[in-house]
């Protein structure tokens, strides 16, 4: 895989030779403005030149808090990997490695941010769901300051929000509709036993409502 | 007191490096006055003066009825008055007065000397006297400046003492007082710091300082499960909702299909309806004179707009109603009393329209005609125009 901002003549800054994500130059996936910020930024100049996958992981695990865009409009250390990555295209099953790394929550966020941007829509769903059940704490910085997120929460935030880190994400269709196209199965919560089980009646005869109406709706 | 003369003598007052009208006799053992005024030709110059003084005072006493007997006693009482203590000199021409300048300031500048080195009181005392008579008598004799060094300075009785030593524990004072100003300073930045985390709290968890955050997972797990279950919970039921509204719809659209357009029509006024009369119950009630404001049609979707109520009062005014008030005073804000007013409150008050005297209004003669012609939709008269 042979890609670097620094080779080739280009006419933006940061384009990326390969294969294209969405129809489009992967380096567009982030809006001109804040890829520019990011690539003007001292974090990326000095820490993201020449990174592999490797070393990409290492300076992940460094990470201490995600965010967008902080203070003066600078791009944080997690936007800059973000985008490094997005420019090295690492292979799927790294992205999967770094996913399943329980022990570095920010390298986790971090390959969930990949994922979210790059992979289709029925594996988002498919990677991102597990981790609504990892209640870990983040740190998020944004304009106004720090605060205190879950990874749940951004997981949550990263399937159902347009904008999370001050990056637009690319279109995601609603899990229903992909429920009806027979790509993906029903949603079954981590909490899907113990609802059954503790809940009252309530909740049990709502869910299966729920089952049998879906699958009403796929016997069509 | 000086005695009063009969010839009113004008004083000569020595201004350093200036001489004075009076041209010295040429009997004084002055020096040449020409050139900077040394001590001792400020002297003779004033014992010049002096002596023409004092013969003046002998040639006026002379002239007077008075013998030599009262002239001297004169001259001795005078000279007692000014506080000599010399012995009283039989004759007025006798008298020698550089003889005597001289004797008197060497007694003067031994009796300094002494007192350097004696209490400073003292000293003061003695110069004061010194000084006192110096002036009673007329400008004799001046004192030579002499710088008294600070430790020796009469002035220094006047200042206060303080209650702590400067020169013993001048160390162990400086460190106290640093260790205060740190003590204050810790405070004050303890205070900052609280106050600022108080502040900030108040923002949607949302904390400026990244070491207030506790990334820290392993505090309290049941507590940090029990929110994930919440959150889980909430998903879920988001999830849920929007199952049922989106069954809800295409149960509509499924209905809406199958009906007539005559019942189409009929749901959709009746929706209508409905929503009007949710906005009339929802509106609440405006005040006597309130501004009716406007929240503008676009952006009907922001949540913002839910949470001020329009309706309320805007500003608190002193008296809340004002139909108590004479006709005059209802106004709005501070426009009463002021020029330029107009009057005009809102558009139903001023509407004239319902006004039956008004003559564009009845329906007389007059009108009729002019009604015909105007343009649009109007009640008065059908229209007699061929179509």
């Amino acid at each position: 895989m042979e890609t670097g901002p620094e080779r080739g003549i280009t006419l933006e800054r940061g384009l990326v030779k390969g294969p294209e994500i969405h129809s489009q130059n992967p380096a567009r996936l982030i809006e001109k403005i804040i890829r520019e910020r990011i690539l003007d930024s001292p974090y990326w100049k000095e820490q993201c030149f020449g990174l592999t996958a490797a070393t990409l992981c290492d300076r992940a695990v460094e990470l201490t808090y995600i965010g967008g865009q902080f203070g003066q409009q600078r791009p944080t250390p997690f936007l800059c990997l973000a985008f490094k990555a997005i420019q090295l295209q690492p292979e799927k099953e790294i992205i999967l490695e770094y996913l399943a790394a329980e022990d570095f929550k920010y390298l986790r966020a971090l390959a969930a941010f990949y994922i979210r941007l790059t992979f289709p829509a029925a594996d988002i769903y498919k990677l991102l769901e597990p981790l609504l059940a990892d209640y870990h704490r983040l740190k998020l910085r944004s304009m106004n300051g720090f605060r205190l997120i879950h990874i749940d929460e951004f997981a949550d935030m990263l399937l159902t929000e347009e904008r999370v880190c001050d990056i637009a994400l690319p279109r995601l269709p609603k899990r229903i509709v992909l429920e009806d196209m027979e790509e993906l199965e029903p949603r079954e919560s981590a909490l899907g036993s113990e609802l059954s089980n503790s809940e009252g009646d309530s909740d049990d005869t709502n869910e299966v409502e729920r089952n049998n109406g879906i699958n009403s709706k796929e016997g069509h | 007191m000086p005695p009063k003369l009969t010839q009113p003598v004008k004083r000569t007052r020595y201004f350093p490096g200036k001489r004075t009208s009076r041209s010295p006799s040429p009997s004084s053992s002055s020096d040449s006055e020409s050139g900077p005024q040394g001590e001792d030709e400020q002297r003779t110059v004033k014992t010049e003066d002096v002596t023409e003084l004092i013969s003046e005072i002998g040639e006026s006493a002379s002239e007077a009825e008075n013998s030599d007997e009262e002239r001297d006693k004169q001259v001795s009482v005078r000279r007692q008055a000014l506080g000599g203590t010399k012995p009283v000199v039989q004759s007025l021409k006798e008298v020698n007065l550089n003889e005597r300048f001289k004797e008197e300031t060497a007694i003067v500048e031994s009796e300094y000397e002494e007192s350097e080195e004696e209490h400073e009181s003292v000293d003061e005392s003695e110069s004061e006297s010194d000084v006192e008579s110096e002036s009673e008598e007329e400008n004799k004799v001046l004192l030579r400046p002499v710088f008294v060094p600070r430790n020796k300075r009469a002035t220094k009785e006047a200042k206060p003492q303080f209650a702590y030593d400067t020169t013993a524990d001048d160390e162990a004072r400086k460190e106290k007082k640093k260790e205060e100003t740190l003590a204050m300073i810790e405070q004050q930045i303890r205070a900052e710091a609280a106050a600022h985390a108080a502040a900030s709290l108040h923002e949607d968890n949302i904390i400026a300082n990244a070491e207030d955050i506790d990334d820290n997972d392993d505090v309290d797990p049941l507590a940090e499960r029990a929110a994930w279950k919440l959150r889980e919970l909430k998903r879920i039921k988001r999830e849920r909702d929007e199952l049922e509204q989106r069954e809800r719809e295409l149960q509509e659209i499924e209905m809406r299909r199958n009906m007539d357009d005559n019942e189409r029509l009929k749901e959709d006024l009746a929706r209508v309806r409905q929503q009007q009369e949710e906005k009339i119950k929802n509106r609440g009630k405006m005040g006597f004179m309130q501004k009716y404001y406007h929240k503008g049609a676009f952006y009907q979707d922001m949540d913002i707009l839910n949470r001020t109520n329009y309706n309320a009062e805007a500003l608190e005014d002193d008296i809340r109603d004002k139909t108590a008030l004479p006709k005059i005073m209802q106004v709005r804000g501070d426009q009463f009393g002021k020029r330029g007013r107009s009057k005009w409150t809102h558009l139903l008050n001023e509407d004239t329209s319902q006004n039956t005297d008004s003559p564009w209004f009845r329906k007389d003669h007059g009108s009729k005609r002019t009604q015909e012609k105007l343009g649009g939709l109007h009640d008065a008269y059908p229209s007699k125009r061929k179509k």
